[in-house]
């Protein structure tokens, strides 16, 4: 079991650092939903190796909600502005690949001991590293659909925290989370699709008449 | 049954405005449904004063004295915002600024929004706290967007995406009291409850609950904003409608410093409390220091008051940083009278815009003149605001400098008084400049409507009557609420 975990985690880190440097929105929405599958399956682990049957069900909710219909909510959305948007990075791969490496290395030092008997929580560790990921998506990235997904990533690092912690928020928390993300996502689509037609762009550049 | 009650009729007027076709019929509902959800609150608020908490559901819902406060207050503001509504949508449909479709999702979102502000602080786990402060910011991201201009579109993003962001930090913080809560007390249903962790036997490991603190303290301060969180606050409440925008900074911002106000108990129960107030007065005077210029560049009358919310705010968590039981009583009083104070000016703002047709305080002048009643009501309420007597908020002011000199904090007093007396000298400018200079030529012929006028009175009537005198019932909630604040629960 043990294995199979480490080998999502491997994949969670590889699809979060491919994230920020992919060139199209269209694949960044792709490797979210990879992203969304890899921690159903961590789920799914959980489930089997703790034997508590919510767990399935979270399992089955990340599935349906992160993994399906937010990024077809989002694509939805990109088809209409145009399915070829670039991701429109403020600065170039190399410096990303180094920013994020930067985050992975931060999330592991900053990782509190929960339990001193336990010894270092790694899972904890990524969890971080991918909340800050997400920041960093969102920083670095000009387009407003960007940044929408750098909010997805970083609500999937919050619920990798949980998992790796406490096996997950009380159930109510989670289906509450779980709804949240989605009307953001619903949201975050409406919203850039607004921005297009009024700015004949979504990129975050035309957001700058609210000053002082 | 009455929470259940509290969350359902606003989402049913919610349901019923979202279905009605005539705009006047939609205005029926939108009142009978105020009404209704106004005296069910009331009710539940008077319950909780008069016979202790009150829980149901098992303890899914549990409302004790300070959580009756934030309902009260909610509760208050959005029932004067809802009335305002009406007159000042009406004038919008005129003016043809919204198109009925506008109009249908303005009162929809409204009382959407109402339910989710009324759901935060009746529930017991913090968890779904966290998830009802986030729903909070999904509903009326929707209203401040709702002019589809290209601020407003703006103000929307930003709002979204910066509090979501904010708020993530505070879900982290959660997810660390609830992961040593189940280490300390191993796993059960309850270990997020705030009934259980405020009275917890065991003490569970104190560098987790500071670092919980400090989460949920940057993550829900974005929502409250304080500096330097506080960037999405003036874009937003300068771009919703003007009823909204009283609703945003009297109420919710009381509603997301609750979700705060809650981990701070569970650290001074712990013993934790020289931590929490340091940290608490820091963050206090910063948002005082950073409002301070903003308030006296500007030239938007919104952005003015949503800066002046900055800087109450910063107040306000500067009065819990003083702590004792004076503290959190002057800074509950202090919340209390900021919802009101500003919940008036905002709705006065709103006639002035419509009036003026601009936000921009160059454009405006000889308010008192040409707008007597909104006048005089702005005039009261800035005095009010700026802490004059004898006004409200005079006196919760007045109490938390006296707790602060009490306290072991002397020097950060002095440094917020003079902070006090600069913003005085501020605003009262500010409001100078709107009331009393000359009048310009272009102004827009608005019709006096009785909705958009007489609602001012209500919040107002709060922020007059309390400078002289607290009714019992009501100082009974402020000390109960006081004694739950300082981990002592009635």
């Amino acid at each position: 079991m043990e294995a199979w975990f480490d080998f999502l985690t491997i994949a969670l880190i590889g699809s979060t650092s491919w994230l920020i440097a992919v060139r199209y929105i269209v694949s960044a929405i792709r490797w979210l939903s990879f992203q969304s599958v890899m921690l159903a399956l961590y789920t799914f682990a959980l489930a089997v190796q703790s034997g508590r049957p919510e767990l399935y069900w979270i399992a089955i909710a990340t599935l349906l909600v992160k993994a399906w219909l937010s990024p077809y909510i989002l694509y939805r959305a990109l088809r209409h502005v145009g399915i070829g948007r670039q991701a429109e990075k403020a600065f170039g791969r190399d410096l990303l690949i180094v920013g994020v490496l930067a985050m992975w290395l931060i999330g592991y030092y900053v990782t509190p001991q929960l339990d001193a008997a336990q010894g270092p929580n790694l899972y904890l560790s990524v969890a971080i590293g991918m909340l800050l990921s997400g920041v960093l998506i969102m920083i670095t990235h000009q387009k407003a659909m960007m940044q929408g997904i750098g909010l997805i990533v970083i609500e999937n690092g919050l619920f990798l925290a949980a998992l790796s912690t406490s096996l997950g928020m009380p159930f109510m928390v989670d289906i509450g989370i779980f709804l949240d993300v989605l009307v953001i996502v619903v949201l975050i689509g409406a919203l850039t699709l607004r921005m297009d037609e009024q700015f004949s762009s979504m990129n975050l550049e035309k957001l700058k008449r609210l000053r002082g | 049954m009455l929470p259940i009650l509290v969350v359902a009729v606003p989402l049913l007027t919610a349901l019923g405005c979202a279905m009605s076709k005539r705009p006047h019929h939609r205005e029926m509902v939108h009142l009978l449904g105020s009404v209704v959800s106004m005296t069910v609150t009331l009710w539940l608020v008077w319950t909780v004063t008069a016979y202790g908490p009150y829980s149901a559901l098992g303890q899914f819902f549990f409302i004790d004295p300070l959580s009756a406060l934030i309902l009260l207050i909610t509760g208050i503001v959005s029932f004067s915002g809802a009335l305002h509504s009406i007159g000042y949508v009406q004038r919008e449909m005129q003016h043809g600024v919204l198109q009925d479709a506008q109009m249908r999702s303005y009162y929809a979102w409204f009382h959407g929004f109402v339910a989710t502000m009324y759901f935060v602080p009746m529930v017991n786990n913090l968890g779904i706290v966290w998830v009802a402060i986030e729903a909070t910011t999904i509903t009326s991201a929707f209203l401040v967007a709702l002019y589809r201009s290209a601020e407003a579109l703006e103000a929307a993003w930003k709002y979204l995406i910066l509090c979501s962001v904010g708020i993530a930090f505070a879900l982290l913080g959660l997810i660390v009291l609830y992961s040593s809560s189940i280490n300390v007390y191993g796993s059960a249903n309850n270990r997020l409850d705030f009934t259980f962790l405020e009275q917890a036997s065991r003490p569970l490991p104190m560098h987790l609950l500071l670092l919980a603190f400090v989460l949920v303290l940057v993550g829900y301060g974005t929502k409250v904003g304080l500096a330097p969180m506080h960037f999405w606050l003036p874009d937003a409440h300068s771009q919703a409608p003007s009823p909204i925008s009283a609703m945003l900074s009297g109420a919710l911002l009381s509603t997301a410093l609750y979700g705060i106000l809650r981990i701070v108990i569970i650290v001074d129960h712990a013993g934790g409390s020289s931590f929490v107030s340091h940290v608490s007065l820091a963050f206090g005077l910063l948002s005082l220091v950073v409002a301070f210029p903003f308030l006296l560049l500007q030239h938007d009358i919104k952005r003015m008051l949503a800066f002046s919310s900055v800087e109450q705010m910063g107040i306000l968590v500067f009065g819990i940083g003083i702590g004792g039981p004076d503290g959190f009583l002057a800074a509950l009083l202090q919340m209390f009278n900021h919802a009101m104070t500003k919940s008036t000016l905002f709705m006065t703002a709103g006639n002035f815009v419509q009036h003026y047709g601009t936000k921009n305080m160059q454009r405006m002048g000889g308010g008192l003149r040409k707008l007597p009643f909104t006048g005089a009501v702005f005039l009261i309420a800035t005095i009010a605001l700026v802490g004059a007597p004898p006004f409200a908020l005079f006196t919760s002011e007045f109490a938390l400098s006296a707790a602060g000199f009490a306290s072991n904090h002397p020097f950060a007093t002095v440094i917020f008084l003079f902070l006090l007396a600069a913003m005085f000298g501020v605003i009262i400018y500010q409001a100078g400049r709107i009331l009393f200079a000359k009048a310009p030529g272009h102004e827009r012929h608005v019709t006096t409507d009785p909705w958009t006028t007489w609602p001012l009175l209500i919040p107002l009537s709060f922020v007059v009557v309390l400078g002289v005198f607290i009714p019992h019932s009501l100082q009974m909630l402020f000390h109960q609420a006081a004694l739950v604040l300082g981990g002592r629960m009635p």
